[in-house]
């Protein structure tokens, strides 16, 4: 059978600071016909730079070497245009990450597809390139109408459905997809992923899937291979790297991933990628490896096969370099023995064990491994709550037409009550309102009805000369690092800033309360991070100097929005873990916005879910993720991916469609268009009441018919419970 | 702290090093200027013929003797305050004063004058009379003059030639040419032709003061050393003679030349420097501030305050400055104050403008919403979260700035419309090119003012390069 091989490939980019290797001897095959190879990396693995190397899309810095053979194709030798013509989109195509850039936002889509077959000179005249595109547009579930819209008439997921299109439209043997629903939600992802499914198996084309989650390629792929700073650690079947991988480093990944079910806890490595200008003589995984050992550090690893699991990078695996120094070679075996025998039942946990030169993760309050440890706020004190918003609805208003505005009900009637020392997570698909709640407690956006009330405090509509004190009490962790860090400040005066507004009037007071506030973050130690600027540090460390900048105030509320989700996966745990340290050490309150339900299960105590402005359900984590209530809070659950190898054998049961826009709210329940339950009549006309279901689990559906007096319940959240 | 970071990553780019050598030199220049130039250096230098009288007109640098095979004569001037031989006669004296200088070149010099200062007499006026003393011994007379004598109603003692000098244009003198052929007649016989060599004498006599008659009438020129020799009688002992100076007019002049008055450009063009970095920096800083400022508040603050400084900035924009300028000029008199007060009103809108549009995507920016909920004050967030991301352009507009601003006075100067009082590049141009400098071969007169104004250009072209990783931390090294 025909094949895609790619044989020691190195991608190197020179730079004004040195050669970069981003990919260095990467090899693997994939048959043509409907396999598909998931190739996992976080950022800087150089999955990318191997994407754009088999379509030849690098930039002139990059130069290639290499075999790369698509069935009888050399595509390393071939000239340019030769490949133009012949290879590329005919044979491999491309779908990018975001399809919004990828797309001409001034031409219709069905055009843009049909320039597929016109530009090929195939001879296909303008009428029937319309007709095919708009078959197409139908196999990838978008109807042919969809066609006569231009690009920003489209949402995410239907411009990435129109760029699968667009990449198939030649029935390329292979499909390069990179990244392709990491801009997406996860019911959307689901689609795709179910999309991806189909079209493989309908069609016969092999997939290469670059992602950065190995859970969502098990949705997909028959074989995964790990890459790590321009490597492969470990490539193999599906459902034995899954299962059983080899590789530390895999296991780290797989480890990392909060999971919906079960009682392990996501673990996390520390410490960043090495850099790729100047690789160190051994193995790249060395630093952060919580098993290296004796030949690790001076000498690089060979990709070997490991029994008949998936090959592996690892010293663990095959026989030890000449040199190794025999006075250590006792202590060496033995470590190496002792890995060995357990390697493939090694628990996920082992990420945490103490390793010699890897800096213990700091553990959480809650010991490793245990089961799921979140309680529902036992501890909560019975006091006033520290937040309460009441009937909270704000609008935006976009200009519509020469004179019109129209109303973006980005919030509408949330109830919500926060108590001393929780910690809730609201979770929702975008567009749901859970960022706008977040703005709403932090008051940068003013609500247009009902009331905010901090600490006893009515703060809806103070000025931002009365609000001082609130500002004080209330901080906030954003969602992209890079984009809410001055990268024109030191970190020292980046988690200065706070006092120099509120704090301390001394200067050697509030050296001090920054340092320790870096110590807190565990930006260890602290004094040599001070002087640095953003840009030298990685997404973790760049988080928690957001963190640190949020803590110097000792406030009694942190909101923190998507706090991890520009994070690499194996570092997210340990963000999640600092918060909730923090929470837990400090009896802070912290309403994280997040998307991923799986982590919200293992880090908050409650859950919100919320759905185009408003909460539809809400409870302590364990409940709502266990027995969900509400559809919509179902559908999203049966959306997360989990890593298991099981998956790319069914397809996902999501919740079809998309959101409406919240410009134009559904009436009655807004979820009533996309609910596998609605029942008309009774759903499309009125918004549900609140019902309780013990425990301070309230959900708003229809399907649960409120007690006579319930019809005016109110979400009550821990009060009920209490 | 950061100061010494910032010229130390300014010292660590190639550009940033060459322009703050650069400016550093300029800078020292200026300084120089400032110390040793009389502030009224414009009216009471610059623009007063007398100051340049001695000097030829129009002519090349010296140093372009180095470049061509003939050496033209140099310029030399002579002065004397002491005389060399004083010998008493009856009660009188007799004071000469000898002014020597070596004639090498290969064409005698282009005049030769002869300038007596401050002169003070008891009754009788001093007399003196000018010999010119060639290598070969033959000695030419000149001149005899006498010291202006005592007005009516003056009474002694009598101060002569002390606020203008009293100069002689000896190779004008209308018995030149005579008094040359007599003494060379005596002196060579032999030369046979006299009648061609009066001749002519009558159109170059400057040959024949420095020549040598060949049998054709011509003349060969004579290097060596020559004295012009003044011969003062004076009637009383107490009579002063303060000081005389020769001068032996050259086809070459200084380090820059000079121009048709005879102007060492040297010492305008070093005047311009000063004038110019004002300008420059002034303007640029005025105009940069004032533009950022406004940029700021009108795109962060927003509403009716934006809509104010926008429209305001749209008229500025637009209003067409050189009419305006010229009108102004007109009216109120072309002084530098009011060119660069035009220049700086005019030249903030456009700023405003482009930081304001910055400003905007800004406002809604994660970092700005994260110091918004720090509790951070609007100036506090336009000062650390707003600004620094428009720094590197306005820094690179501020730098930008001055050459643009130097150079709007240059073309303002060249319209005629500059300050006359101040000397600029600018004008120093607009003169040659008046003057027809170009057309004439003039070079010297119109390349060293452009080449400094592009100097001056290049230096703050280079710091705006420099500045780059100083103001933009993440294009450091890391």
């Amino acid at each position: 059978m025909d094949r895609l091989t790619v044989e020691d490939l190195h991608v190197t980019y020179r730079s004004s600071h040195g050669a970069v290797r981003a990919v260095d001897g990467v090899s693997f095959e994939l048959a043509l016909g409907g396999e598909a190879l998931g190739v996992i990396g976080e950022s800087g693995s150089g999955k990318s730079s191997l994407a754009r190397a088999l379509m030849r899309l690098l930039p002139k810095s990059a130069s290639v070497a290499g075999r790369m053979q698509l069935g009888e194709l050399d595509l390393g030798t071939m000239s340019d245009e030769r490949f133009r013509v012949g290879v590329r989109w005919r044979r491999l195509a491309m779908v990018p990450q975001s399809a919004m850039h990828a797309l001409n936002p001034v031409l219709r889509v069905g055009e843009q597809l049909a320039e597929c077959w016109r530009l090929d000179l195939d001879g296909v005249g303008r009428r029937e390139a319309l007709r095919r595109s708009g078959d197409l547009l139908e196999q990838v579930g978008l109807g042919a109408r969809t066609g006569m819209r231009y690009p920003h008439e489209l949402s995410g997921g239907m411009r990435q459905r129109a760029m699968i299109a667009m990449a198939l439209a030649l029935e390329p043997a292979v499909l390069i997809l990179d990244e392709p629903t990491s801009a997406l939600d996860v019911s959307i992802q689901a689609q795709i992923m179910n999309l991806l499914k189909r079209l493989r198996r309908e069609r016969g084309v092999s997939m290469l899937f670059i992602t950065h989650d190995l859970a969502l390629a098990s949705d997909l792929c028959d074989g995964l291979g790990v890459l790590y700073a321009g490597q492969l650690r470990e490539i193999g079947g599906a459902d034995e790297v899954l299962t059983a991988p080899n590789d530390p480093y895999t296991r780290a990944l797989l480890a990392s991933i909060p999971r919906l079910h079960g009682g392990t806890r996501p673990t996390f490595l520390p410490g960043a990628p090495p850099d790729p200008r100047a690789p160190s003589p051994g193995c790249r995984f060395q630093p952060r490896c919580p098993v290296a050992f004796e030949p690790c550090r001076e000498h690089a690893p060979a990709l070997v096969e490991v029994g008949a699991g998936p090959r592996a990078r690892c010293w663990l695996y095959q026989p030890l370099p000449d040199g190794v120094g025999l006075a250590s070679e006792e202590s060496a075996n033995g470590a190496a023995g002792a890995d060995r025998g357990t390697s493939s039942a090694a628990p996920p946990g082992a990420m945490g064990a103490p390793a010699r030169g890897v800096s213990r993760p700091p553990t959480p309050s809650v010991p490793e491994g245990a089961p799921v440890p979140v309680t529902v706020s036992a501890a909560s004190p019975a006091g006033p709550p520290l937040v309460r918003l009441e009937g909270v609805s704000l609008y935006y208003w976009v200009r519509r037409g020469l004179f019109g505005n129209a109303p973006v009900k980005a919030l509408e009637q949330v109830d919500l009550t926060l108590d001393r020392g929780e910690s809730v997570a609201v979770v929702g698909e975008s567009g749901s309102g859970k960022s706008t709640l977040g703005r709403a407690l932090l008051r940068l956006g003013v609500p247009l009805r009902g009331r905010v009330v901090f600490d006893g405090q009515d703060v809806t509509a103070l000025p931002e000369a009365g609000l001082r004190g609130f500002r004080r009490q209330v901080q906030a962790v954003f969602q992209d690092p890079y984009a809410s860090l001055s990268p024109y400040m030191r970190v020292f005066d980046l988690v200065e800033e706070p006092l120099v507004v509120h704090g301390p009037p001394s200067r050697k007071a509030r050296r001090e309360r920054v340092l320790a506030a870096l110590e807190q973050v565990k930006l260890r130690p602290a004094s040599e991070f001070v002087e640095l600027y953003p840009h030298t540090l990685s997404g973790g460390q760049r988080q928690r100097v957001s963190i640190a900048r949020a803590m110097v105030l000792e406030p009694q509320l942190l909101v923190a929005d998507e706090p991890v989700s520009m994070i690499d996966a194996s570092s997210r745990a340990e963000i999640l873990y600092l918060l909730r340290e923090l929470q837990e050490g400090r009896d802070l309150t912290v309403l994280n916005i997040t998307h991923d339900l799986a982590s919200a299960r293992h880090f908050a105590d409650r859950i919100v879910v919320m759905y185009l402005g408003r909460v539809v359900e809400l409870g302590p984590a364990r409940r709502v993720i266990e027995s969900p209530k509400h559809p919509y809070t179902r559908g999203l659950l049966a959306a997360v991916p989990e890593p298991d190898p099981a998956n790319r054998h069914r397809l996902r049961s999501v919740i079809e469609g998309e959101p409406p826009s919240a410009l134009q709210v559904p009436s009655g329940c807004p979820f009533h268009t996309r609910c596998p339950e609605a029942m008309p009549g009774i759903c499309d006309v009125t918004f549900p009441a609140v019902t309780h279901h013990g425990e301070g689990h309230d959900v708003a559906c229809h399907l649960y018919p409120a007690e006579d007096d319930g019809a005016k319940a109110e979400f009550e959240g821990g009060d009920a419970g209490a | 702290m950061r100061r010494r970071s910032a010229i130390s990553q300014l010292l660590a780019s190639v550009p940033g090093r060459l322009g703050l050598g650069l400016l550093a030199a300029l800078t020292l220049l200026s300084l120089y200027v400032v110390a040793t130039y009389p502030l009224d250096f414009g009216p009471a230098r610059w623009s007063n013929p007398a100051v340049w009288s001695d000097n030829p007109s129009a002519v090349p640098p010296a140093w372009t003797n180095l470049l061509s095979r003939e050496r033209r004569p140099v310029h030399q001037v002579v002065e004397a305050h002491e005389p060399s031989e004083v010998a008493t006669s009856g009660p009188g004296e007799t004071r000469v004063f000898e002014l020597t200088f070596v004639q090498d070149a290969d064409e005698p010099p282009t005049f030769l004058s002869f300038t007596l200062g401050e002169v003070r007499y008891a009754a009788r006026p001093p007399q003196y009379a000018l010999e010119l003393v060639r290598p070969d011994g033959v000695r030419i007379p000149l001149a005899r003059e006498v010291v202006t004598g005592p007005r009516p109603a003056e009474s002694g003692p009598y101060v002569r030639y002390a606020q203008t000098p009293h100069r002689l244009l000896l190779s004008a003198e209308r018995g030149l040419p005579e008094a040359i052929a007599r003494a060379l007649s005596s002196a060579y016989p032999e030369a046979a032709n006299a009648e061609a060599m009066r001749e002519a004498l009558r159109t170059r006599p400057l040959a024949g003061l420095f020549g040598v008659p060949a049998a054709d009438g011509s003349f060969e020129l004579l290097p060596g050393r020559y004295a012009l020799e003044a011969r003062f009688a004076v009637a009383d002992p107490g009579d002063v003679v303060s000081s005389v100076r020769g001068v032996a007019g050259g086809a070459v002049f200084g380090l820059f030349g000079t121009d048709a008055l005879g102007r060492d450009l040297a010492e305008g063009l070093l005047f311009g420097l000063p004038i110019a970095l004002l300008i420059g920096v002034l303007t640029s800083t005025l105009s940069t501030v004032i533009g950022t400022t406004l940029g700021l508040v009108s795109g962060f603050v927003g509403g009716r305050t934006d809509l104010v400084i926008q429209r305001v900035a749209d008229v500025m924009n637009n209003v067409p400055v050189l009419p305006l300028l010229i009108f102004l000029v007109f009216i109120l008199g072309s002084q530098l104050w009011l060119i660069l007060a035009i220049l700086v009103v005019f030249s903030w809108p456009g700023l405003a403008i482009l930081v304001r549009s910055m400003v905007l995507p800004l406002r809604a920016s994660p970092e700005v919403d994260a110091a918004r909920t720090l509790g951070a004050s609007t100036a506090h967030i336009l000062r650390h979260h707003v600004f620094p991301h428009t720094a590197p352009f306005v820094f690179a507009q501020l730098i930008f700035f001055v050459p643009g601003a130097i150079l709007a006075e240059a073309g303002l100067s060249f319209l005629g419309l500059g300050d006359p009082s101040l000397p600029t590049w600018g004008q120093i141009l607009e003169q040659g090119f008046r003057t027809g400098a170009v057309f004439l071969g003039y070079w010297w007169w119109v390349v060293p003012p452009g080449l400094l104004i592009v100097l001056t250009a290049v230096t703050f072209m280079l710091l705006a390069l420099g500045m780059e990783t100083v103001v933009n931390p993440r294009l450091r090294e890391p």
